[in-house]
């Protein structure tokens, strides 16, 4: 089963997110060419604003000058209104002292001041007997209020909208030609389709050598499955055909030919099953193994596949030995989870076939524990003394790996399927306490369960 | 023989004048031009200039044998910037000016003479009783506003129809103002009866308010005592008021050659009435001698003045030549004593007052008033 982790990133994902940071850039800097346009138009409107202050401060000087200098017979008041209107100006004033702007060691002929939202140039009213000034003002747009929608308009929003397009054709264009071919390039190449001409030559080439290689598994399978299930029935045929051969040998009124014939009736009795059982295996590796669940007792099932394999065990000198924490009874399948079981402890059994040559350092035993996991689970464990497991615990269900002198590697696989079709787990560890290899079923407890 | 002996004798007598260097009289000349009104500023400049070459040609004889020579010089200025009058001022007493003549505008004058104010200076036009107090150093052609205000008083009580009157005055002209003021002193004493003012500003004002008062308070007279441009246009908007008033301006005015009210537009109903210190050309020309002479010698366009201030241009240095030759001052010193003690006498008002009557939109001479009566 694949599973998809939430902390994986998709490639649709992958590829907003490669936007995202140029993509928060280019706004970035949008947003302060835009501001800064807006500081360089106010800046630059200010200025205009002041230069032309400055002019007209001059002309109004004057104007007034000559009005005050005709002293009570002058009209600098209403000259000053006028100028207002004809000049554009917000406000004229005349006052006596120095402004603020002007104080300063030396006399200053002319300064301005900017607050409260207007531009102020003062000028020195040269011919006026006593120190006066003349101040005229304009109103001046604030920065904020410069910031014109126009400006932004220009500025920023084309660069956005460009940006809205890019990643709009960026990603129907990665859409089409990267992320859809990836999508199915395991679907093209399993089924070995057509590729679609429009796919980028580099997805063409890796999913031509995924169908070359999917080929290619599929041969060493079907090759190393068909050797193994080939190899371990002749085995089994051989024997069958050697006690034939034996009943052969004796003419027929032999009085040995009778025990001949026992002989190979055994040999049947006993290998045509295993026989059965190889087809039977091999079968149940390419198709679903149908589960069919009903609420019986567990540990009978256990003592069951413990009960088939005691001929066995016996045979090799291995101890069965079942611990069951309590009594429970599990909605399963008895005859399905009979044969996982069945399998490995089997396998427990046959693991000791490597160490025919080492001498017996410890008792060789194989155990099945059930024990209670939690109130939703069940836990079964088979463990042996044996070797262990050569290929690592993360590799024991790789079809085809096995240790077994006699052995498809099938066991395993379908021991796994039949684990999974009842919504369980099967782990391979290593044996804490008996240093062999460990198999850690865990079934739901679901309905069913009585403890 | 005799006239032999008399030719060796004016010959002589010019050989002798020719040898003894002349003493240089040097007057400025400044004058107020309008930037806007190209077209009119310039032909006033050319017969203002014209006026000074007429005049200085013509006296240039008689100078030469009481030993002085007239040196003018001349400088416009933007009417808009009247401090250009004093700043011109100074610049011609540095420059040893013994007479400075002054802009038509009272205001300009009384800005000119702060500039000069040790050195004598005439105004051609001014009138202002500012202008009077100013000392026996700075004088004018002009009457003053108060006698010009008496005549105009006394014509338009006798002239309109109802005794009423109302005052649109500029408030930035002091002669303006003055004049309004003389005028209510002078219509009370002709039961003329004022009935409110209106203060404006500048040569375009606002005149929406004038209109709306005037048909309220339908006033016989409205006095309109501004600049020619000013006045042009407030008579303008009242165009077709009923009933139509009578116009009563001062010496600002224009005439027939300069200005703005002569011909001017929505003008061809007003009827109206004006008083200047100067009369028409032709009859200026005939009250003194260089005057007689000059109208007799040349005729046509450009040779004698045909302005007003021309006019008073030509009385002004034939008067001046006939006081240097008098009095013969060696120094704008000497010169200045003999101004001080002579000049309100020569110089002042030589023609009186002068009523021009407005009758579709034309300025006619109507009669001469000596000043004072």
């Amino acid at each position: 089963m694949i599973e998809r982790s939430s902390r994986h990133l998709t490639l649709r994902q992958l590829v907003f997110l490669s936007w995202l940071v140029p993509g928060t850039l280019v706004v970035f800097a949008s947003m302060i060419a835009f501001f800064a346009a807006g500081w360089m138009d106010y800046r630059s409107a200010t200025g205009r604003i002041q230069d032309d202050l400055f002019s007209k401060s001059r002309v109004v000087s004057r104007r007034l000058s000559a009005e005050l200098l005709l002293g009570s017979s002058g009209a600098a008041e209403p000259v000053a209104r006028t100028l207002e209107g004809e000049l554009g100006l917000a406000k004229i004033d005349v006052f006596a002292g120095e402004p603020s702007c002007a104080r300063g060691p030396r006399a200053v002929e002319v300064c301005w001041e900017q607050k409260d939202g207007s531009l102020t140039v003062f000028r020195r009213m040269e011919l006026v007997k006593d120190l006066h000034y003349v101040a005229v003002s304009q109103r001046v747009t604030s920065y904020v209020q410069s910031l014109k929608p126009s400006l932004f308009l220009w500025s920023a929003l084309p660069v956005l909208v460009l940006l809205g397009i890019g990643l709009l054709f960026q990603r129907r264009l990665l859409d089409r030609f990267l992320i859809q071919p990836i999508s199915s390039l395991v679907d093209t190449s399993v089924h070995a389709k057509d590729l679609p001409s429009e796919w980028p030559s580099e997805i063409r080439d890796i999913s031509q050598r995924l169908t070359q290689t999917f080929e290619d598994r599929d041969q060493a399978i079907f090759g190393r499955v068909a050797g193994g299930v080939i190899h371990d029935i002749k085995t089994l045929l051989h024997s069958v055909l050697n006690a034939g051969e034996l009943v052969r040998e004796l003419p027929a009124d032999s009085p040995k030919r009778a025990v001949r014939l026992e002989g190979l009736l055994k040999a049947t009795s006993i290998n045509v099953p295993k026989m059965l059982n190889i087809i039977e295996l091999t079968l149940d590796g390419t198709r679903e193994i149908p589960i069919r669940k009903k609420g019986s007792d567990l540990l009978q099932t256990v003592r069951s596949a413990i009960e088939v394999n005691e001929h066995l065990a016996k045979g090799r000198g291995v101890g069965l030995l079942l611990e069951a924490d309590l009594p429970t009874k599990l909605a399963h399948d008895p005859i399905q989870l009979e044969r996982a079981l069945t399998n490995l402890i089997r396998n427990g059994v046959e693991a000791f076939d490597a160490l025919v040559d080492e001498p017996c350092t410890r008792e060789r035993l194989v155990r099945v524990r059930a024990t209670q996991s939690g109130s939703e689970r069940i836990a079964l464990w088979v463990e042996d003394s044996g070797p262990g497991l050569p290929y690592g615990t993360d590799r024991a269900f790789r079809l085809l790996r096995s240790t077994k002198v006699h052995g498809s590697g099938l066991g395993l696989f379908v021991t796994r399927k039949i684990i999974e079709g009842h919504g369980g787990r099967i782990e391979a560890r290593k044996s804490e306490d008996l240093h062999g290899a460990a198999f850690l079923i865990e079934l739901p407890a679901g309905e069913g369960v009585i403890v | 023989m005799i006239p032999l002996l008399l030719f060796m004798a004016a010959h002589s007598a010019a050989a002798q004048a020719a040898a003894v260097p002349l003493i240089p009289v040097p007057v400025a000349f400044l004058e107020a031009l309008a930037p806007r009104d190209t077209t009119s500023s310039e032909r006033f400049r050319r017969d203002y200039e014209n006026a000074i070459t007429t005049a200085r040609s013509a006296t240039a004889g008689r100078l030469a044998k009481c030993g002085y020579e007239l040196q003018t010089s001349t400088l416009f200025y933007d009417a808009g910037d009247p401090i250009q009058a004093r700043e011109g001022a100074e610049k011609s007493a540095k420059a040893g000016s013994w007479l400075i003549v002054g802009p038509r505008r009272s205001n300009h004058y009384l800005l000119l003479a702060q500039g000069a104010a040790q050195v004598p200076t005439v105004s051609l036009m001014a009138s202002a009783k500012e202008v009077e107090e100013l000392g026996p150093l700075h004088l004018s052609l002009s009457p003053s506003n108060s006698v010009m205000a008496k005549v105009a008083a006394a014509t338009a009580a006798r002239s309109a129809r109802r005794h009423t009157y109302f005052t649109v005055v500029n408030e930035d002209c002091v002669s303006c103002v003055d004049f309004a003021a003389s005028f209510d002193v002078f219509a009370a004493k002709h039961n003329l009866r004022k009935l409110g003012e209106i203060k404006v500003i500048g040569d375009l004002p606002e005149t929406d308010f004038v209109r709306t008062e005037v048909e309220r308070l339908k006033p016989g007279v409205v006095v309109v005592p501004n600049y020619s441009k000013s006045s042009a246009r407030v008579m303008a908007a009242l165009d077709g008021v009923q009933p139509n008033p009578l116009f009563v301006g001062s010496d600002g005015w224009g005439d027939s050659k300069y200005g703005f009210v002569q011909n001017g537009e929505n003008l061809d109903s007003a009827v109206g009435l004006t008083v200047r210190g100067l009369p028409p050309v032709e009859e200026g020309m005939k009250s003194f001698a260089l005057g007689r002479q000059i109208a007799k010698e040349k005729r046509g366009e450009g040779a004698a003045p045909w302005s007003g201030p021309g006019l008073a241009i030509l009385r002004l240095i034939d008067t001046t030549a006939d006081l240097l030759c008098q009095k013969r001052p060696r120094s704008p010193a000497e010169f200045s004593e003999v101004y001080r003690a002579s000049g309100r006498k020569v110089y002042s008002a030589p023609w009186g007052v002068s009523v021009y009557r407005l009758r579709k939109g034309v300025l006619t001479f109507s009669g001469m008033e000596k000043a004072g009566s």
